[in-house]
This record gives C-alpha cells, structure tokens and sequence, in this order.
C-alpha cells in the first residue's frame, strides 16, 4: 500500500526530523521574552517565521520533483514521506513564529490558508489511509476497465433479449440502457448521484403519452418489465422477459460497483482540488504577509 | 409544444419500421446525455449538442457551443427550419416531416447505423480531469483574489488616504495589514490611518511621528549629556513602545534589562558622568537609597532669615533634615505625655493626611494640624486673647497694645480662669506674680510687663517652642528676635514614584502598625531625624524578578507569605518629568 510505505518511509526518519523541528522550534520561542516578548518581529520570530517561509516553498516544490521523472534528488517516495511529516510541523512552527496572535489581517489570512492545505492534506492522507482497500474490494481486484467490459455485455445481451419482447418492453429496456447515467459533474461522481431515464411507450399508463421516466438505480425498468411477467400470454415471451429480469438485476449490480468504484476514485483524487489551488493562495498570501511586514515595520 | 419523435430503424426481419414517441416540452433537447428528449449517441455528440424550440410554424434550431450542426448540408448556429428540412448531427439524421393533428412538430429520427449501441458509454464522465473542476483555474482565481484584496486594493488605498480622501465603505485598506489591534488611545489618536505613523513604506516609524503628539516627553538622557558617555544614539521609542501588541506589553517593555543593560556599566558605560551601578533590586544590585534635601546656599550673615535654598543630594544614612521647626515624635505619640482632645494617644493620621496621588501626603501647616492642640494665649488671666502665628512683628505688636491697655485700665482680678498653654515648660508663675504686684506707675509697669512676655515668648517658652528664633540683640525689640523660616521636606525622592496608598496594609500589619513598620516615629526625638527607611526595609518584602528567593525575612511581623518582584520602572521613571519641588515651605508660616 502506497500510504503504508510513505509514512514509514526509511524507518520513519522524517517523522524524526520534523519532531526535532518542532523541537527546536519550541526552545527557539522559549528564548523570548523581557524585552522581546514573544511575536513574529523578534530575531525569533524572524528566524521562525524564515524556517516556515522555506519549508513552506520547498513543500510546495513538491509538485514540480514528482513531475521531473528524470531528477536524481532522491525517491519521490522520500520526498512525499519528508512533505507529510514536515508539512504538519509546518504549523507548529507558523503557530510560534506568530506568537498564538491572530487577527482579522493579511498575516492571519496567510496562516488560516497554511492551515487549510495542511488540513487537506491530512484528509488526502486519510482517503489514501482508507479508500484503496475498499476501490479494490468493490473491484473484487480487477480493473474498472473490466467493470465496464462486463456492463456492456450485459448490455448486449438486454438489447438482444429485449428485441425479442414486445416493443413496449423493447423501447424501455433500450432506453433504460441508452439513458444510463454513470458519473457526471464533480458532485454526482463524489455522491455517486444516479440521473438514469427510461422511456415508457405503452400508453395505459402514461395517460396515452410518451413518459421519460426516472430510473435511479434501475429499479423502475426491472420493476416494469416484472410486471409484465405474470401478464405474459406465451411461454417463450415469459421466458423472455425472465431472462431479461436476470440480465437487468445483473446490470443494476454492476452499475451499483462501477458508481462506488466512480465515487472512491473521485473521493481519492478530490482533496488535491483543494490542496493544490489553495497551496497556491498560500504562496500568495505568504509574499503578501512578508512584503507587508516590512512595509509597515 | 407536442412533438412526435419517430424512430426509423430496420426490423430483425430486415423489414424497415418505425416507433413514435411523443414528447410534451418547452423545448426539445437533442445530445448523447440520458435525459436528453432526443438521445443521439456517437464521439461527436454533446450531453446537450443543441435545442429545438418555437411554435406553430416558427420553429428554431440552435447548435450548442463547441458541436456542429447541418441544416441540409449546410453548417448552422442557429436557423428556422420548415417541414421537409433535414438536421445532420454526428452523422445521425433528423428529418422534420408534416406533424400529424394534434403535433406541432414531427421529427423523423434516422441513427447512423455505424455507430455501436456501446458508444453512449463514451458519454460517461467517471473521472474527476473531465469535470468543470480544474486546479489551475482554481489557483489562479485564489492568487487572483489574495494579490487583489489583500495588497493591490489596500496598496491603492494608501494613495487615497495621502491624497485626503478616506477609504470608501467596504473596500478593503491597509488597516489589513495591522499586526495586531492597536492601543485605543492610538487608535483615536489616528482614526486608524496607518499612514499617520508609518509615513514612509519600508521604514521604521520614526521618532518625529512620535513627538507630532507627545511633544512635552523628555529625554532619558538630555543630547548634551549623552554625549559624555559612550551610549551612542537614543534609541528609537519603539524599541520599548511597542504597538499592535495586543496588549500583551500595555504599549511599554518594562523589563529590568531595559535599565540594567546601561546601568550595570555604569563606570565604563557612562563616562564622565558618575552613577551608581544597578544591577537588579537585591542588597548587592542596588545601591542603598539616597535623599534628596534642601540646604542653604550661603551661611552666615542673613542667611537664616533670607535662605537661599538649594537642592542637595545625600546618603539617606548621613541625612538629616534642616527644617528648623523643634517636634519630637517620640513625646507627641507617648499616650502618658500627649492626648488627643477626646482622650488616648496620637496617632499617624492625627496629623499626616495622605494626598489624593496616594504617594504623598497633605503638608503639615500650624493651621490645619497643630492649633488644635497648641494654642497661642499669652496670658493666662486672658485665654481667649491669641497671638497671630507667623507674624513675630505683628505679634510683638499686640503683647504692647494688650498690656498697656491692662495697666490703664486693670480687668477685674480672677475675671477668668486660667488655662494652662501647651507647652508650658518653661513660664515662672512666680516672675509672672511679681510682674503683676508692680507697684511704679502703670507706664512703667506696663513696659516691664511687655519686654518679660516678648521675651517669654522669643527666648523662652511660646514661639521659641517649636521655632528656632535668632536674638539678634537688636536695640528695637522688633528687630531684636527673628524667627527663622521652616522649610518642611516635601518629597524626599523626586524621581521615584512610591505609592503609601498600597502599601497601608502590609500583611498582618494595618494602620499606624503599617506606618510605623518602616518609619520608625517611636524612636525620634528630633525633628532632625528623617525616619524614611533605606533599602532593607523595602527588600524585607520585595526582590527583583529575576530573584528566585522570594522567601521573606523570618519573624517578621507582617508575615507576609511570599516576597513581591519589583520592577525598575515600579519605582522610578524612565522619561525625566519636571520636577515641581522637592520641598515646600510651610503654606502658613
């Protein structure tokens, strides 16, 4: 497991590092006071304040080593387990270098967006903690290529079974496969939302109309076609729509698998939509904070 | 409108049939998407690639952006279209044929049979990349509002606020930028305009901004003094002012290193100026105190009666203070010698009545404390007859007028009783029964009667009691006795601020207890006597903060449970203020 491996990266010697950051940090902030009471304006708070701006940055460049395939400045793997465990004493040192003050100000603003990436970072550690046992157990291991591989030969079969019904269950069935909806917008992938149609051509029960139908989770489609069962007049037409049924329970559960696997792979990528853009705020906030530092010193 | 969709398909008999749906909407959308009315599926088709929409025979056609669209063979955005015209969209066919009653569109649908049933699963949008959401228009966006609220519009405001104009309502200014709240007196002081202090960008505010509003501050050390030593510059006043610092330093560092960082050096630092060295609040960091007095210019001549006084500093060990009044502390608080009118002994309070600044005290003055108690009756026949006090002259005067007019015209004898004057040590009954049966002639008795009580008076008992008079030997009895000024010390340490008011209780010990714990009144004589105690007496109770012995002095009778730090700036003041007077003459003289 990815996670296992870059938390305990090379005995947890980052974690190491950043405790002694903290650390030092800690004993760096205890040294003022008297005539410098503590507040990000003392040679402490100026040393603080520099060691935050730095890991800070280098943090960030995290970004542009794991895009550079060829670099030679250590393992991604290194870098990424250094970016977790430096990146949270990131906000004991931020939290020294301002002295616990917090107000409503550019400096503060800098330290809520600090705050904000590390917290969705933590949440990006979380969902890679958790979501990839349970992306590979609803796969049952395979791919989701594979899901879809299965779905479309299922619906295959559902339209091939299908054109040997009457045309009422044929135009439902075909529509409840071609009015399918799996994902969508960044919301409906992230709830795993299911907009599914379906078109009801018979008319005693559509008023004598044409009705497009809501069909989440396939159920009002299989619902239909089992109320026709019984009301079948042949054999082989019952036999049909049997099978059909069979078809159509077997695709709602592999829509049902690929939905969760569309929403674990989202929930799994998500928390980097924040994390990135937001590191970015930060490194803007970051020069704000230090430029208007020294304009009004 | 009421559309009917027909769907032309080939049969599995190979037979050519068709199936009408009916749609009911506003508008008919057309694209790959699952509740599209039309559903048309293949690479090239949009979730919603475009709308049909009108009525009766104006019907329009509109592509969506980014897709085509053929109106009989020719590409459209958008156009009416007519029975008989023929949409083209990712090679499917839509043809409008003549609606049927009841319809107000029909729409003949031919798919393209080479497009796989599977294709609509290409319509599928099943990864995060494919959605609306996008990192970097996200980032750019922040950094976009972070550079634009947070500096670029404060930044602009700036150049408002110097042109005189005020940040108008909601936009964000340089008040963002504060490191903290600012103190609420500079807060009013500036309407919260940064500018007022931070005149110029990137650098530090300077003194001068400071001293626009405190114009009457001085200096710790005066420029031509500084000079002497090797200090180098003032230092800036936000070196220890500091502000937007929550409160945390009430606006002044008052650390003892602050004083001690100069003053430990004193001998290397100061140059030829001489102090003390200080290195904390302790026996060995502090030198022991001393007082300041004030002593004559010139002696000799009439130095006495015209003093030229001057300031003198001395050690409060060696000091003693020139007053020139005679009081005895010990006799006044001895309940078997002295009692109030009402009965028992004196107290503190009886005569010393704290001022409303708490450290000092109203001045003593014979009106207001003494004449309770000493009155100014002269002759005991007549109590109620009162010499004027400090007026020797004038009261010369009126022993004259009194006793000539007694010995022309003799009161009944016994006409009063006598009342004994206060003190009273020193008058001869038996001198003044002989004055009284003089036989000579009322002038000459009269002169004999008045030169006995100015002396009696002068050189005996009454004024001579608690004043020191100079006998001149003058041949005018007017000029012959001079009283000399009293000069009361005021306050003994100008500089230093000590507040009596916080100290009335210490520990156990309350009232005059509490006064008499560091004045020692009990034991003077004197009016010479300073009773101001040095500064083992303080450290009985106090230490500096940087003493880890806080614990206080064994069987003493405060028993107080912890000693209490001291800071320099809890006695003495960093900015010389002027010094109104280190002591006042007596209001009433």
């Amino acid at each position: 497991m990815i996670h296992r491996s870059l938390l305990r990266y090379a005995g947890v010697r980052y974690l190491w590092w950043g405790v002694a950051l903290v650390a030092a940090s800690i004993v760096l902030y205890s040294t003022q006071g008297g005539l410098n009471p503590p507040k990000g304006d003392t040679w402490q708070g100026y040393v603080l304040g520099s060691i935050g701006a730095l890991l800070i940055v280098w943090l960030t460049l995290l970004g542009v080593r794991k895009r550079r395939y060829a670099s030679t400045m250590g393992s991604v793997q290194g870098w990424a387990s250094a970016h977790v465990y430096l990146g949270l004493a990131v906000v004991f040192v931020a939290t020294l270098h301002c002295a616990f003050r917090f107000h409503w100000n550019v400096h503060t603003l800098a330290y809520v967006l600090m705050c904000a990436v590390v917290a969705s970072g933590i949440f990006g550690i979380l969902v890679y903690a958790y979501f990839p046992r349970q992306l590979s157990e609803n796969r049952q291991g395979g791919a989701r290529s594979e899901l879809f591989a299965e779905l479309l030969e299922q619906n295959k079969r559902g339209r091939e079974i299908a054109g040997r019904c009457d045309p009422n269950i044929n135009a439902a069935v075909k529509s409840a496969i071609e009015r399918t909806a799996i994902g969508g917008g960044a919301i409906a992938q992230l709830i795993g939302a299911d907009r599914s149609w379906y078109i009801r051509t018979d008319r005693e029960a559509s008023g004598g109309k044409t009705n497009l139908i809501s069909n989440t989770d396939q159920q009002p489609v299989i619902d239909y076609v089992a109320d026709r069962v019984p009301r079948a007049e042949k054999r082989t037409e019952a036999a049909n729509l049997q099978s059909l049924l069979l078809v159509l329970c077997q695709r709602q559960k592999t829509l049902r698998r690929i939905r969760r696997d569309v929403q674990l792979q989202g929930l799994l990528n998500i928390w980097l939509y924040l994390h990135v853009p937001l590191t970015l705020a930060l490194i803007a906030a970051l020069i704000v904070h230090i430029l208007t530092s020294f304009m009004y010193w | 409108m009421e559309v009917l969709v027909r769907h032309l398909r080939q049969g599995p008999d190979g037979v050519a049939e068709f199936q009408d749906t009916q749609v009911s909407s506003a508008e008919i959308s057309v694209g790959s998407s699952a509740d599209s009315s039309i559903q048309l599926l293949g690479r090239t088709v949009g979730a919603t690639h475009a709308l049909i929409k009108g009525s009766g025979a104006r019907i329009t056609v509109s592509c969506l952006r980014g897709f085509g669209v053929k109106l009989n063979d020719k590409p459209i955005a958008q156009a009416l279209v007519k029975v008989g015209d023929t949409l083209e969209i990712g090679g499917h066919r839509l043809k409008f044929i003549a609606p049927p009653g009841g319809f107000d569109v029909a729409i003949e649908v031919q798919l393209d049979s080479s497009v796989p049933d599977s294709e609509f699963e290409a319509a599928f949008i099943t990864d995060l990349v494919r959605t609306g959401l996008s990192k970097r228009a996200a980032s750019w966006m922040l950094i976009g509002l972070v550079s634009a609220l947070a500096f670029a519009i404060p930044m602009a405001t700036i150049y408002l606020h110097r042109s005189g104009v005020a940040t108008p309502t909601g936009v964000p200014d340089d008040t963002l930028w504060t490191s903290g709240p600012l103190s609420a007196a500079h807060q009013h002081a500036t309407g919260k305009k940064c500018g007022a202090c931070h005149e110029q960008l990137f650098v530090h505010v300077r003194d001068s901004a400071c001293r626009n509003c405190h114009k009457s501050i001085n200096d710790h050390v005066a420029p031509d003094r500084l000079q002497l030593t090797s200090l180098g510059d003032t230092q800036r006043c936000a070196q220890c002012h500091r502000e937007h610092d929550d409160g945390a330093s009430r606006l002044i560092i008052n650390d003892d290193h602050l004083c001690v960082a100069c003053h430990a050096g004193s001998e290397r630092r100061f140059g030829t100026i001489k102090l003390q060295t200080v290195a904390g609040f302790s026996k060995s960091g502090h030198p022991a105190f001393s007082v300041q007095l004030q002593k004559l210019r010139a002696s000799g001549g009439d130095a006495a009666l015209n003093p030229d006084w001057v300031s003198e500093r001395l050690p409060l060990a060696s000091a003693f203070e020139k007053s020139n009044l005679k009081f005895s502390h010990l006799q006044h608080l001895d309940a078997n010698r002295v009692t109030k009118a009402g009965g028992g002994a004196m107290g503190c309070g009886d005569c010393h009545s704290p001022a409303a600044d708490g450290e000092h005290f109203i001045p003593v003055s014979m009106a207001k404390t003494c004449s309770s108690c000493h009155e100014l009756n002269f002759d005991p026949q007549a109590p109620n007859r009162q010499l004027p006090h400090g007026k020797p002259i004038e009261a010369m005067m009126i022993i004259e007028d009194y006793f000539t007019h007694k010995a022309f015209d003799p009161p009944p004898v016994n006409q009063h009783t006598a009342l004994r004057r206060i003190p009273d040590f020193a008058r001869d009954p038996s001198r003044d029964q002989e004055l009284d049966a003089c036989t000579k002639g009322p002038k000459e008795c009269s002169r004999l009667r008045i030169d006995a009580e100015i002396e009696n008076q002068f050189a005996r008992r009454g004024c001579v009691s608690c004043h020191v008079v100079v006998d001149t030997q003058a041949k005018d009895v007017h000029e012959r006795y001079q009283v000399t000024p009293v000069r009361l010390g005021f306050d003994y340490f100008p500089e230093v601020r000590f507040s009596h008011k916080s100290h009335r209780i210490q520990g156990k010990l309350t009232g005059d207890a509490a006064c008499e714990s560091c004045h020692a009144a009990r034991r003077s004589k004197q009016s010479r006597d300073l009773l101001v105690p040095d500064i083992d007496n303080c450290l009985d109770c106090h230490r500096d903060k940087h003493s880890r012995d806080t614990t206080p002095v064994k069987n003493d009778e405060r028993k107080i449970t912890e000693k209490i730090a001291l800071q320099c700036v809890s006695c003495h003041l960093y900015h010389p203020v002027a010094i109104i007077s280190t002591s006042r003459g007596m209001e009433e003289k």
